[in-house]
Order: structure tokens, then C-alpha cells, then sequence
């Protein structure tokens, strides 16, 4: 069949109607919601209100959270850091594991590893979070082996370390499930050519395998970097209030002091980071990709 | 050593060095969880050293026995279910429209519609809550639903347009030709075709809303809150086993859910449609 | 003329498609009377697909018509237009049983349950799987699902039938069976029938009529004895079947025949009032209407063309040697069946190529 006849035929018809509903939906309820928090942000605390409503607008409360002091970088920095390492060190694990699911051939082995991958997806991000407040607790699992081993105990809870297992364990998962697909579209008589010219599995590994699965990877990774960023629950509970990530920061701001305004100023600078390195490093590597023969 | 041999002894270390990260990783995987099924049976009501010295089911007795917890269960299935199913339907149309047209902007649209699994979620929690109440929608039941059709929306999306991508137009076609109008070639043959798609969306989406926390956090109020916001504030205060027993719950639920999965389309198809 | 169209079944008026900037079909226009095997036949590009979907009305023509018994459907949707199409990877629909696969177009049309049964039940015999029907696609043979596909589009009775070259992906054997049991169906059922393909054995075998196409246009259409005897073009004789093409000038071109000069010998051609002295010709003779004598004389038989030469490569097939024998400045390549071993000519060896005037095709000097 020609694809290229129904490409050139679906260019003159309309999709409209398909995309209407949710297109509809998301820009008036997403989009606006959004657009009204940075309309918002440029308003002054009142009081009394959540939402404010006068006239006036100004840059005022930029200039208060990031503009007179550090303070906010430092909380922005930590969570760049902390979503990194963790990013960083999933990815490194998780792409063995996903290795291995496209590529085993004994099914038993392959059923049980996607059982455990898809049931760790799947479960509550609760459950994970108490599961690692149990284990990192001073009472906890790894303290009692510590000290049945002789050695002190040790404080885990409201550190950086800490935090950053709490996010490895969560985006352990989700990395391995978003590298099965690169892993299984790197073609296999490619693998097996170059073994036929004498490369051995390692090599076969780096020089074929890894870089034709690189377009996925980053996607998979920047997907994980934008979820361990925007963490909310894991730091709050396994950073005990001295581990502060910005979602933490952005909540407990406005739980305090309900100031809607304010709060929205963090919240802008936030997603503007967040937005600006998802994209941005995305189109980067995608056009030094292209260079390479993978667009 | 040469180098084919030095090739030839990393692959034959290699290999035992990589079964044992999986294996150190699939430890790190389950040990929480095992812990976690432990101590909500441990009676005592503070986090001490393991082996717990009896048995009880006292925490299972809490959690189900807490109204708190309980209105939040029958919120979450309520909000979860419904917010899947209108999820579900626009995903199928938007993907249709995105899959099988093509126009400026797509990419930028498909972006678009993706972009909540990016943004951070207590910002779009933050935003709705001003945006909710300035159009006059104050109800936390009606507030939960549009923000958890929001969320879930990119993940029916993105299984039902991988599922589309794959699929064959021959077949269309075929119905096409032997007299079907589209409306019933959708039906028909598209639909049935799909269907992996639309279920594995519906499970993350359904999943996924009873996942979250940040965004729902600034929508529930006292009479309408999801249950993993209620042990979000329980956990805040106290730290006893109740969370334990809820969650050992929660992953009887997820085991269901695994179980579903497997029985409709297997579990590898479906971590081929997932991310 | 009204009283022509009541026998002619498809029409085709100028069909032309553009896809940007690109012309996949240039007017073309045939006319295929009730009952015909027609086969769209050229490389891959060269449009005959598009022009089979253009029938179908998955591709809207950007001018021209498509007229069925008649009617212009030009413009109706494809399930208006009553064609049936089998396709090229059978386009079997997973989910349904071969019954229901089969039933799909009756039931569309409000069968009842009974006739639709009858009918499916028909089908299968015609196309030779009797008791298949609670199969589904995936169990059956690449053969098995072939016919399947043929009986869906057979049993809504369709005014015409479309094969989109629908044996490709058949290995050999079973391919040459299949060719002649849709041409055994076809005949009987008696259905006019468009089949596109790019295999000139199956277009010679299948068709009443070919048509061949290049970069859009039909650049000849006849029986597949004139095209093979009589190709207009360069690249309709090297397309079906095989040539050798060597230009020459025509020396001279009467009612007896015409002499043309080719690399410093002189070849005989039947009549053609339509070439003059001095005209340059491409000369066009089939590999295996060449005959190949040992040595360096001729025998006397009734061939008048002869050319000397060196054998230079020997490949042997089986039931057919071809040799390729170097002339003068040119070469060509004789097909001669095997009929001992033992008897083949070798590399080096000085023989003489010989064919009759009859066998020498005269050709516009190449423009394609």
C-alpha cells in the first residue's frame, strides 16, 4: 500500500471535530488555569481573598521571592540537584532492566520481571513513600542492621540521600517502561551483523545498541528529570521539613499564609524552569541527532 | 592482552556483574513492599525493630473502621471512575485526530496535550484552585473530576494513539470497499482493533488518579477528599501502621489490576503500549 | 455509440493524479469491455496503483473520470461504488472468523442470515476451502488467506474486481499456482477485472489485454502476444520479456522489407512504411529467437540475419543456457534451451548469431 497516497489525501481533510472536545477542555480549564495563576502572580496579596481581583498589576512579588533575595534559588538549585542525581542513577539501573526484558527469550524470566516492573509501577506513590519511611526511620529496617552489624545508627530521614532513594525508587519503573520501547526498536539483525563481523556482546552493546537507542533514552530521561523535579510527597515525607523541594516550598507557603499571589510567583519561575529544560534540551539533542542520521 | 581478548573477558564478566545488579535491583524493588506487608501486622503502635513480636490485624480494624478513610475511598472510586471514563472518550478522539491528520501545529498540539505529565503538579493543583473558583465552581467532587480528567488525559492519549500508529489502514480500507460507511468501519473494525489501547489508557488513567496527591491536595475540602489525600494528612501527624494496613490494601488493588491486564491483553503488549 | 457503453464495463477518461508537485498518473484513459482481464503493469512509481485506487475511491483524481456500466462514480465514496478489491497483504480483518470475514459485505447489504449463509458457503467452494469458516486469519496458510480474500470481494457480486497485486508476497510455487486458479475463478464468474502487478510472467499468463505503464502514462496497451511480439517502445521490449537493443540507420525501406546498418553489418526487417532512409532505429531482437552456430561461416538456412562473434559468458539455468556473445561494438545475448549438456559452447569460442527477419523488432531510437 502506498502511504504516501492516504498522507496526501488526510491533508485535505479536517480533524477538527475529533480534537475539538478535549482541545476545548484543555485550554479553557488547563491553559486558562495557567494563564490566570500568572495573572495572578502579578496582583498584590490582600487578606481575606485567594483570588484577587483589582486592577493594578506588578512585578512586585517576583521581586520579593526572587528578586531581593537567594533564598528561592537555593530551593530551586536543590531540586534541580536532587531530580538530577536521582534522574541520573535511574536511568543508569533502569536500562539493564529493560535490556533484559526486550532482549530475554525464556518467557518465565521475561513474565516475572514485567510482573515486578508493572506491580512497582503501579503501586500507590503512598505506599512507596511510607514503605521508605519505615525502612530509612531510626527505628527503622536499615538502622537495625546497622546496629546488629555493630555499627551506630544512622540518621537518614531529612537528608539529601535520602530524598533521592525515596525518588530513585519511584522513578525506577517508570524509566524502565519508557526504555523497553527504544530498546526493542533497535533492530536485532543489526545486533546480530555486527557480531557476524566479530564485535563481541560488550561491544555490540555500546557500539550498536546504546546509540541507536539514544533518541529514546533522553526522551525517557527528561520525562523522569521533569517527574523527580516537581516531587511533592517523596521530599516532604523523607526530607522531614529540612530537605526542601519546590513543590514542598510552593505548598507550604501558600498553607501558611494564603497568599495566592505569592505563591503563584514561585509557582511561574517553577514551571518556567521546568518547561525550559524539558523542551529545550529536548529540541538541542534532537537536532544534533538529526546531524547523526537518527531523525 | 590483546584487545579481542580483552573484549572476550568483559563480556564473560559482564555478564554475571549485570545479573547481579538486576538481582541487587529487583532486592531494592520488593524489599520496601515486604517490609511494609510486615509491619501492618506488628501490634505495636510505634515503628520499632523487626521481628514484630506478634501478629495482629488491629491496623486493618483502623483503617476500614475510619470514616475519614472510608468517605475518601468512595471519593477517590467515584472521582477516579468517572474522570477515567470521560478521559478515556476524548483520548480516542483526540488521538484519532492526531494520528490520522495531518496539520501544522500537530506536533505542538500533541505537546500540548501532554504537557501535564510536565508541568509540575502542584503548580497545576495551584492553578486550578484559583482558576475553579473564579468560574464559579466551588463543589470539591466537580473540582476533583476536571482536574483528574486533566491529568489522566495525556496517558489514554498517548496508549490509543500508539496503538493507532500501529495499526493497519488496509484493513479500513477493506471494510471501506465492501460497503461500510465510515461511521461503521469505525465501529466495526477500528474500535475492536484499539481496544488494547483504550484499556491500558484507562488503566493508567484510573491508576494514576488514584495516585495522586499534589494536584488534588488544593481541591478536596473537609466533605470531598480522595483517599490518598487523607493518609497524605494522616501521615503528616501520626505515623502508626494504619498507613500500613491501607497500603498493603492499595496493593491488593494493584494486584487486581495486574491481573486485569494480563487476562486482556498480556503483559508484555501492554508495556508495549504503556509509555 | 450509447449502445457501445451497455458492453463496456470500466472506462477510464483521462485520469490524471497530482500529489504536490509530483504527476503519479498522466491522462490515462482505457476502455474494458465486459468480461476482460486487464493487467496494469510497470515499475514501482510508475502510477498503476494509484490508478487502481483512483477505481477503488481511495485517491480522488485531481482530473478525469471513472465511469462504471455508464456511470460516472468519480465522485462517490468507496463503499457507494461496488468494486471489489483484493489486496496486496489481504487487509483479512484479525478479529472475525473467516465466516464473518466473508459475511462482512453481505451483511452490510441486509442479507438475511440464510442467504448470506448459502452465499459464504458458495464463496469458500469457489476459491477451494470448503469447512474453513470458524477459522480465524492468523491459523490460515499465506495461500488460504489469499483465497479468503478473494471470496470476501467475489460474493457481494461487484461490477468489477481489483487486484492490487495481490501475489507478491507468495513464494514461487505457489504464486504460479495461484495465477491460474484466480484466472480459472475469474473466467468463470465471468467479472470484468483490473489486476496490477509488477511480474511480467503473471501479466503474460493472467491477461486478455495488458496495459504498461511508465512514469505515469499507459505507454502501450494490447493482448500479451502483441506486446510481446510488437512493444512500441524500448522500454516496453526490454520490460515484458528481454532484449537486445542495438541503434542503427536504416539503409533502405520498400514494400520488401527494410535493411538497417548496425555496427558495420547489415540486419532485415518485415515492411514499415513509416520509416525513410537515413531514419536512425533501435533493432530489437529476443534472446531466445536467436539461434548460435559454431565457427565462422553461416549455415544456409532460411535466416537472413547473421553476425559474427565471440562468445564471452556462459550461464547456465537449468532448462536454458544464455550466452552473451561480443560483436563488433555492440553485444547480445541468445537464450537457447538446453537440450544436452554437452553440447554448450564455450568461452572464446568465434560463432555466428542468426535470426529471421521476422524476429527483428524496429523501435524508435531510445527515448525510453
Amino acid at each position: 500500500m502506498r502511504d504516501v497516497d492516504r498522507d496526501e489525501e488526510s491533508k485535505h481533510r479536517s480533524p477538527i471535530l475529533f480534537l475539538a472536545p478535549a482541545f476545548l477542555i484543555f485550554v479553557f480549564f488547563y491553559a486558562g488555569a495557567l494563564i490566570m495563576l500568572f495573572v495572578q502572580s502579578l496582583q498584590t496579596y490582600t487578606p481575606g481573598r485567594i483570588v484577587q481581583v483589582s486592577q493594578s498589576f506588578s512585578f512586585a512579588n517576583y521581586i520579593i521571592y526572587w528578586g531581593r533575595n537567594l533564598v528561592y534559588y537555593g530551593f530551586l538549585w536543590d531540586s534541580l540537584r536532587i531530580g538530577g542525581i536521582a534522574t541520573v542513577i535511574s536511568v543508569l539501573i533502569a536500562y539493564p532492566l529493560a535490556h533484559k526484558i526486550s532482549r530475554t527469550e525464556r518467557a518465565l524470566v521475561k513474565k516475572t520481571l514485567l510482573t515486578v516492573l508493572v506491580a512497582t509501577f503501579f503501586i500507590n506513590s503512598i505506599v512507596k513513600v511510607y514503605s521508605w519511611v519505615i525502612m530509612q526511620g531510626d527505628a527503622g529496617l536499615i538502622n537495625e542492621i546497622l546496629t546488629a552489624l555493630g555499627y551506630s545508627k544512622v540518621r537518614f530521614l531529612g537528608t539529601d540521600e535520602a530524598v533521592i532513594i525515596g525518588l530513585i525508587y519511584f522513578l525506577f519503573p517508570i524509566a524502565t517502561m519508557a526504555l523497553i520501547g527504544p530498546i526493542k526498536n533497535v533492530d536485532s539483525t543489526l545486533e546480530q551483523a555486527a557480531g557476524n563481523l566479530g564485535a563481541t556482546n560488550t561491544q555490540v552493546f555500546f557500539d550498536v545498541t546504546l546509540p541507536l537507542s539514544m533518541p529514546g533514552t533522553i526522551a525517557a530521561t527528561l520525562l523522569c528529570y521533569a517527574l523527580a523535579v516537581s516531587a511533592f510527597i517523596i521530599p516532604m515525607f523523607l526530607g522531614s521539613g529540612i530537605v526542601l523541594m519546590m513543590s514542598n516550598i510552593i505548598f507550604s507557603r501558600y498553607s501558611e499564609s494564603f497568599n495566592y499571589p505569592g505563591g503563584a510567583a514561585l509557582a511561574m519561575v517553577f514551571l518556567a524552569t521546568i518547561l525550559f529544560i524539558a523542551f529545550g534540551i529536548n529540541r538541542l539533542l534532537t537536532k544534533r541527532l538529526k546531524g547523526f542520521g537518527y531523525g | 592482552m590483546d584487545r579481542f581478548h580483552l573484549y572476550r573477558m568483559i563480556d564473560l564478566l559482564g555478564r554475571p556483574i549485570v545479573l547481579v545488579v538486576l538481582l541487587l535491583t529487583l532486592f531494592f524493588l520488593i524489599l520496601p513492599i515486604v517490609i511494609t506487608i510486615i509491619i501492618s501486622f506488628d501490634p505495636r503502635s510505634y515503628l520499632a525493630y523487626l521481628p514484630p513480636p506478634a501478629l495482629s490485624v488491629r491496623w486493618y480494624e483502623s483503617f476500614l473502621r475510619n470514616p475519614n478513610f472510608m468517605q475518601g475511598l468512595r471519593t477517590s472510586v467515584v472521582v477516579g471512575g468517572v474522570s477515567t471514563l470521560i478521559s478515556t472518550v476524548l483520548g480516542i478522539f483526540a488521538s484519532y485526530g492526531l494520528v490520522r491528520y495531518d496539520f501544522r501545529g500537530k506536533e505542538s498540539l500533541n505537546n500540548f496535550f501532554l504537557s501535564p505529565l510536565v508541568v509540575p503538579s502542584v503548580v497545576t493543583g495551584f492553578a486550578l484552585l484559583g482558576f475553579l473558583s473564579t468560574v464559579g465552581i466551588r463543589g470539591s467532587l466537580e473540582r476533583l473530576m476536571i482536574a483528574h480528567v486533566i491529568i489522566t488525559l495525556p496517558y489514554t492519549i498517548r496508549t490509543v494513539s500508539a496503538t493507532l500508529t500501529g495499526f493497519d489502514r488496509s484493513l479500513e480500507e477493506a471494510a471501506l470497499n465492501l460497503g461500510a460507511t465510515p461511521v461503521r468501519t469505525f465501529l466495526d473494525v477500528t474500535l475492536p482493533m484499539i481496544k488494547f489501547g483504550v484499556v491500558a489508557g484507562a488503566v493508567f488513567a484510573f491508576a494514576m488518579s488514584l495516585d495522586d496527591v499534589s494536584v488534588s491536595i488544593f481541591l478536596a475540602d473537609a466533605f470531598s477528599s480522595t483517599l490518598p489525600v487523607n493518609l497524605f494528612a494522616y501521615m503528616k501527624s501520626t505515623f502508626d501502621p494504619t498507613v500500613a494496613a491501607a497500603s498493603v490494601l492499595l496493593m491488593g488493588f494493584t494486584v487486581g489490576i495486574i491481573i486485569v491486564i494480563e487476562k486482556v491483553m498480556g503483559l508484555d503488549k501492554f508495556v508495549g503500549i504503556g509509555v | 455509440m450509447s449502445d457501445d457503453k451497455r458492453y463496456v464495463d470500466l472506462e477510464l477518461v483521462g485520469l490524471s493524479k497530482k500529489f504536490g508537485s509530483t504527476l503519479a498518473v498522466d491522462d490515462v484513459s482505457l476502455t474494458m469491455p465486459e468480461g476482460e482481464f486487464l493487467t496494469l503493469i510497470g515499475p514501482s512509481g510508475c502510477g498503476k496503483t494509484t490508478t487502481l485506487r483512483m477505481i477503488a475511491g481511495f485517491v480522488t483524481p485531481t482530473s478525469g473520470e471513472v465511469r462504471v456500466k455508464g456511470e460516472d462514480i468519480s465522485g462517490r465514496p468507496p463503499y457507494l461504488r461496488n468494486t471489489g478489491m483484493v489486496f496486496q497483504n489481504y487487509a483479512l480483518f484479525p478479529h472475525m472468523t473467516v465466516y464473518e470475514n466473508i459475511a462482512y459485505g453481505l451483511k452490510i447489504r441486509s442479507y438475511s442470515e440464510q442467504t448470506i449463509r448459502q452465499n459464504v458457503r458458495e464463496a469458500l467452494d469457489t476459491v477451494k476451502l470448503p469447512g474453513l469458516e470458524e477459522r480465524y486469519p492468523k491459523q490460515l496458510s499465506g495461500g488460504q488467506q489469499q483465497r479468503v480474500a478473494l471470496a470476501r470481494a467475489l460474493v457481494i457480486q461487484p461490477a468489477i474486481l481489483l487486484f492490487d497485486e495481490p501475489l507478491s508476497n507468495l513464494d514461487l510455487k505457489l504464486r504460479q499456482q495461484m495465477r491460474s486458479e484466480i484466472k480459472a475463478i475469474q473466467r468463470r464468474v465471468g467479472i470484468t477485472t483490473m489486476y496490477v502487478t509488477h511480474d511480467q510472467g503473471e501479466a503474460l499468463v493472467m491477461s486478455d489485454r495488458l496495459a504498461v505503464m511508465n512514469k505515469g502514462r499507459v505507454v502501450q496497451v494490447g493482448s500479451p502476444t502483441e506486446v510481446y511480439e510488437k512493444p512500441k517502445t524500448r522500454f516496453v521490449a526490454e520490460f515484458i520479456g528481454e532484449a537486445n537493443y542495438i541503434e542503427g540507420t536504416v539503409l533502405r525501406s520498400d514494400s520488401s522489407g527494410v535493411e538497417t546498418k548496425i555496427d558495420g553489418q547489415v540486419v532485415f526487417a518485415p515492411p514499415d512504411t513509416a520509416l525513410r532512409e537515413n531514419e536512425k532505429v533501435g533493432v530489437c531482437v529476443r534472446p531466445e529467437r536467436i539461434q548460435v552456430y559454431r565457427g565462422r561461416e553461416s549455415p544456409a538456412t532460411g535466416e537472413r540475419n547473421a553476425l559474427r562473434g565471440t562468445v564471452e559468458e556462459v550461464v547456465y539455468v537449468g532448462s536454458i543456457v544464455r550466452y552473451q556473445v561480443r560483436l563488433d561494438r555492440s553485444k547480445m545475448v541468445v537464450d537457447r534451451m538446453v537440450a544436452s549438456v554437452d553440447n554448450l559452447c564455450a568461452v572464446g569460442e568465434t560463432v555466428v548469431v542468426q535470426w529471421s527477419d521476422a524476429n527483428t523488432i524496429l523501435l524508435p531510437a531510445d527515448t525510453g
